[in-house]
């Protein structure tokens, strides 16, 4: 974009450039580096910093506002909670704030939005020295963008497979499968038995996420370092192949992901690929109906598993020196071990503190469904990584190749479509 | 005789299934409203829930803090509706029954306006409130709702209708124009004000859009917004929570409709002015 | 009745609306706050919306508007999604407009035609008008649910195969468009009864006198009565199908495979998804040209013969 050609008023009615004006001076000095300033130097009086995230930050935003403000006297931390629906609502909503001129200090990002704040807004680089000496380091990488800290992951998941073992057994099927190669035999198997098709994978909601695990889990590469899809090649086509024989021997019904839940929690559905976080209102919801287990996600057959890390973590949007100071001491105070343990265990996240982590191995639950990501061991990669802002239109080329591939078309007829579609719209 | 008996069963008839088919719905949200959270799901047509968790409402009105969401909801609906009221019946009146100049230009930019959706809009209307120091007030969730062209449109609509000797009428019984407008007018456009005024606080008591952009503040929640916290995508859906809240904040204006029903198809018909 | 001083004499067949132009001036006044606001709220923004499709709007700092001329417009004709999207709501205004018209104005007849219960009656079926749409989305997922779904069960009973209604690209928009009947119908109703409750007693008396049968009473008193108000409802209908948002929304998100993409999510999706609001005021104007070009065919009806 050529700066000389911005325009910061819409030149044909002088009352609404008002309006503009207005709104896009609120910005301040974006983009200017700040030079870094310690909490130490700074006078907290008077000072407001603003936290804005998903009702599932609660605990932790709460927390961390006693605990900063009675640290530094005269700060405010103001908590701005969204009931957003989703990840993607909430970045809308901070985008249009900022755009309002209401930048937060702190703001909790889907961990599949990372690129897009890294590229677009100019995050503050997380210190890791800064952060609790518990936090579990091995997370850093998931929000990391050429070799800076932007956001610290909070809560974290990896897909899963969950199984009726009431179904299975019934099929004389023992074990959890540990590839596709193997889940696909099992489901023949199931469906024989029962008549009906016994799998679902995520074919909207978070079909890109399970989409990624395949594919890089197959060793294909998701995003190339140029920003281009990396997955169509031999690799890529063979874990591909995963989908299109669900779609070709209709071993999975084209429902939505939502249904796909029903499905499951009506015993009629024998395996589904999901996340964790849905297992603690998925065992409400069986009760004592079925037994049922959460399980490391198949990978393709001779493949590794590298899974993209979904939930959520928290990103410092400051651009003052002495806020971003703070906003810091807020996020370590978010990272609290204890906030960490609870909401792990009450929606099943992998904990990212290796305190909490040892409470929940000690924890009775840790042999239930929730239990599966606390002893996950690990290292999820970042999740998406499309340059800029490509990175909702390219999920929306992503779900339609599910949709397609599970819906009886062949991979080499998909697969070139979809990456050159994605590859004009990272351009 | 027996062809008005047959007439009689198949209004019948017809009766029942359309009713059946508008509250079908209804009544799986109340079954799910009071569903315990392991039958919650179920396959096909099961009226009645296996096992019953009243707690579904409790959950509701707290976690989702639907006293207040309500309240909000109502301040917010009744003052649209005043606003548009007071806006939207001079504004139709003129149209239909003053003559002056620029009456057709101006009557077709206000028709214009109609076709101008609200999610359009929305992006420039809230950086405005916002610019405004509006953002997170009640303000900013009425004002851009002060006034209605659907109204306008639906009132002058109707006040076509009213018969020009009325007018005169009240004109020779020296009525001044706001006086005219108070006692002939509003009586006389009681159905469409009724009908408008029922349109209006069904689509903003359930508006969505517009509160999320501008409401962040938990203290001005309006009830789509609040049970917007049984939806979340990620950590699963409470849905029994979310059926009790849907039907919580459905009841006050089913009531509210039941109320105003009265008004709206009785006393008016023959011409006769209620009131 | 009293009989007081009158401004003006009363002209023998003059109309109020013939006075002249000492109208002008109530008029004005009773104007102003209406065009006040709507210059403010629909006017101005909407001004803005669509001057956006001219420029590339960059949110990230404040607001920058980058000229880029009919980039955005060339952009939004080129892109198949959104071809998709408008050719779905031509289908959906065709599934829905029409029968909501017809189902709402045979219910209000029916309401109509009882005196006991009818209160109830029409507010059973005014019901769906006031459901709130992200739990009824819910509703409406288990009732078109593949399997165990009430809808094929129901199927299943007359021998029919289940159908995947909202999986499925041919059936979810025809789906999507019955709820928007459910509801649409629900509205133009109630609009209808009000309608039909001014008919005069005296015009059902007279019909009851002359013997005349229920159908040509229908055909040839009540319909030519009610078309003031047939008017505004197929206005109301037209533009809640064309405008289609909510129901899509909560039920589809569009899918799939954009199978129920609609100009409007499309609109919003462009925005408020891709954070591409050249590109959502591009796709929003050319609808507004759109309807404003069959506004103008139809200004005759819109304006109700007085001009």
């Amino acid at each position: 974009m050529s700066v000389t050609r911005v325009r910061r008023s819409a030149p044909f009615a002088p009352a609404l450039s008002a309006v503009l004006l207005v709104t896009a001076c609120g910005g301040g000095s974006a983009g200017r580096p700040v030079t870094a300033a310690s909490a130490a130097d700074c006078d907290p009086r008077g000072v407001t910093i603003v936290a804005e995230y998903a009702p599932q930050g609660d605990v932790a935003a709460k927390l961390a506002k006693t605990r900063v403000e009675a640290a530094r006297p005269g700060l405010t931390v103001k908590l701005k909670m969204t009931n957003t629906a989703g990840y993607d609502q909430l970045t809308q909503q901070i985008v249009t704030d900022i755009a309002a001129g209401a930048r937060p200090d702190v703001a909790m990002v889907g961990l599949g939005q990372i690129r897009f704040w890294a590229d677009r807004y100019q995050p503050r680089p997380i210190d890791p020295a800064t952060l609790n000496a518990s936090y579990d380091r091995r997370f850093l990488t998931i929000g990391t963008v050429e070799g800076k800290v932007y956001v610290a992951p909070f809560q974290v998941s990896v897909p899963v497979l969950y199984t009726n073992t009431k179904l299975t057994k019934a099929a004389g099927v023992a074990s959890a499968p540990s590839t596709t190669g193997e889940l696909i035999a099992n489901a023949r198997r199931i469906r024989a038995a029962t008549g009906a098709a016994p799998v679902q994978v995520p074919r909207d909601a978070i079909a890109d996420w399970v989409l990624q695990a395949v594919i890089q889990s197959g060793g294909a590469t998701f995003v190339k370092p140029d920003g281009t899809p990396g997955f169509d090649d031999e690799r890529g086509r063979r874990a591909l192949a995963f989908y299109e024989r669900l779609g070709a021997e209709k071993l999975q019904d084209p429902i939505a992901f939502a249904d796909a839940l029903k499905q499951f929690g009506t015993g009629r559905l024998a395996y589904m690929i999901s996340t964790p976080a849905q297992a603690a209102a998925m065992g409400k919801t069986i009760g004592d109906a079925f037994p049922w287990t959460v399980t490391a996600m198949p990978v393709p057959d001779g493949g590794v598993a590298s899974l993209p890390a979904g939930g959520n973590g928290w990103m410092v949007l400051s651009q003052d020196a002495c806020r971003a100071a703070y906003a810091g001491e807020l996020v370590k105070a978010m990272l609290d071990p204890t906030v960490i343990a609870t909401s792990s265990k009450n929606f099943s996240y992998i904990p990212v503190d290796k305190e909490a982590a040892k409470r929940l191995a000690a924890d009775p639950a840790a042999g239930t469904q929730l239990g599966y990501p606390w002893s996950y061991t690990g290292t999820p990669t970042q999740w998406g990584g499309w340059h800029g802002d490509a990175t909702p239109r390219v999920n929306v080329f992503l779900q339609e190749m599910v949709q397609r591939l599970t819906g009886g078309e062949s991979v080499d007829l998909v697969l070139p479509d979809v990456v050159r579609r994605i590859s004009s719209a990272v351009r | 005789m027996n062809e008005r008996a047959l007439w009689r069963v198949v209004r019948a008839g017809l009766a029942v299934l359309t009713a059946s088919v508008a509250v079908f719905p209804f009544v799986w949200m109340l079954r799910t409203s009071v569903a315990g959270a392991d039958s919650v799901l179920v396959d096909g047509l099961a009226p009645v829930p296996s096992s019953f968790d009243l707690g579904n409402y409790t959950r509701a009105w707290r976690q989702a803090d639907l006293g207040t969401a309500m309240l909000n909801g109502a301040i917010v609906t009744v003052s649209i509706l005043t606003l548009q009221l007071l806006t939207c019946v001079p504004a139709a009146y003129a149209f239909a029954k003053l003559r002056f100049r620029g009456r057709g230009a101006l009557y077709l930019v206000v028709l214009g306006c109609l076709l101008v959706p609200t999610q359009a809009t929305a992006l420039p209307l809230f950086l405005g409130v916002s610019s405004a120091g509006l953002a997170d007030t009640l303000a900013a969730l009425v004002a851009p709702f002060a006034t209605s062209a659907f109204g306008i449109f639906l009132m002058r609509q109707h006040m076509l209708t009213i018969p020009d000797a009325l007018l005169e009428a009240a004109r020779a019984d020296g009525l001044r124009t706001f006086s005219t407008l108070r006692r002939v007018v509003v009586p006389a456009a009681a159905p469409a004000i009724a009908t408008f005024a029922v349109f209006s606080i069904f689509v903003h008591w359930n508006d969505y859009l517009w509160p999320l952009l501008v409401a962040r503040d938990p203290a001005l929640r309006t009830p789509p917004l609040a049970l917007a916290i049984f939806q979340q995508a990620e950590t699963g859906q409470d849905f029994g929570a979310l059926a009790a809240g849907a039907t919580i904040i459905t009841v006050p204006i089913v009531l509210l409709f039941l109320l105003a029903q009265r008004r709206f198809v009785a006393g008016i018909a023959g011409g006769e002015l209620p009131g | 009745m009293s009989v007081g001083l009158s401004e003006r004499p009363v002209g023998t067949g003059a109309s109020p609306a013939r006075r002249g132009t000492g109208q002008g001036r109530i008029a004005a006044v009773l104007l102003a706050p209406a065009m006040l606001l709507i210059t403010l709220f629909v006017i101005l923004p909407g001004l803005l919306a669509f001057t956006a499709g001219l420029f590339r709007v960059d949110l990230t700092n404040g607001v920058r508007w980058t000229w880029s001329g009919v980039e955005n417009f060339a952009a939004v004709l080129a892109d198949p999604a959104v071809r998709q999207a408008l050719v779905n709501t031509l289908v959906y205004c065709a599934l829905t407009i029409v029968p909501s018209l017809v189902i709402g104005l045979g219910l209000a007849l029916l309401a109509n035609s009882f005196t006991r219960g009818r209160k109830v009656l029409q507010t059973l079926l005014f019901l769906p008008f006031t459901a709130n749409l992200v739990a009824m989305a819910v509703v409406f997922r288990y009732i078109f649910d593949l399997r165990g779904g009430f809808a094929n069960q129901a199927l299943a009973v007359a021998g029919i195969g289940p159908v995947n209604f909202l999986g499925d690209t041919r059936y979810a928009l025809p789906t999507v468009a019955a709820v928007g009947v459910w509801r649409g119908a629900a509205l133009a109703m109630i609009m209808f009864l009000a309608g039909l409750t001014s008919v005069p007693t005296a015009v059902h008396e007279a019909c009851a006198a002359d013997g005349i049968t229920r159908f040509t009473k229908l055909r040839l008193v009540i319909l030519p009565l009610l078309r003031p108000t047939t008017v505004f409802v197929t206005v109301l209908t037209a533009i809640q199908a064309v405008q289609v948002f909510d129901t899509i929304n909560v039920m589809t998100q569009g899918g799939p495979l954009g199978a129920t993409e609609t100009a409007l999510t499309m609109t919003w999706r462009l925005g408020f998804a891709y954070y591409d609001l050249g590109q959502g005021a591009a796709l929003s104007t050319l609808l507004l040209v759109v309807l404003v070009g069959a506004g103008v065919l139809r200004r005759g009806a819109l304006t109700g013969g007085v001009r």
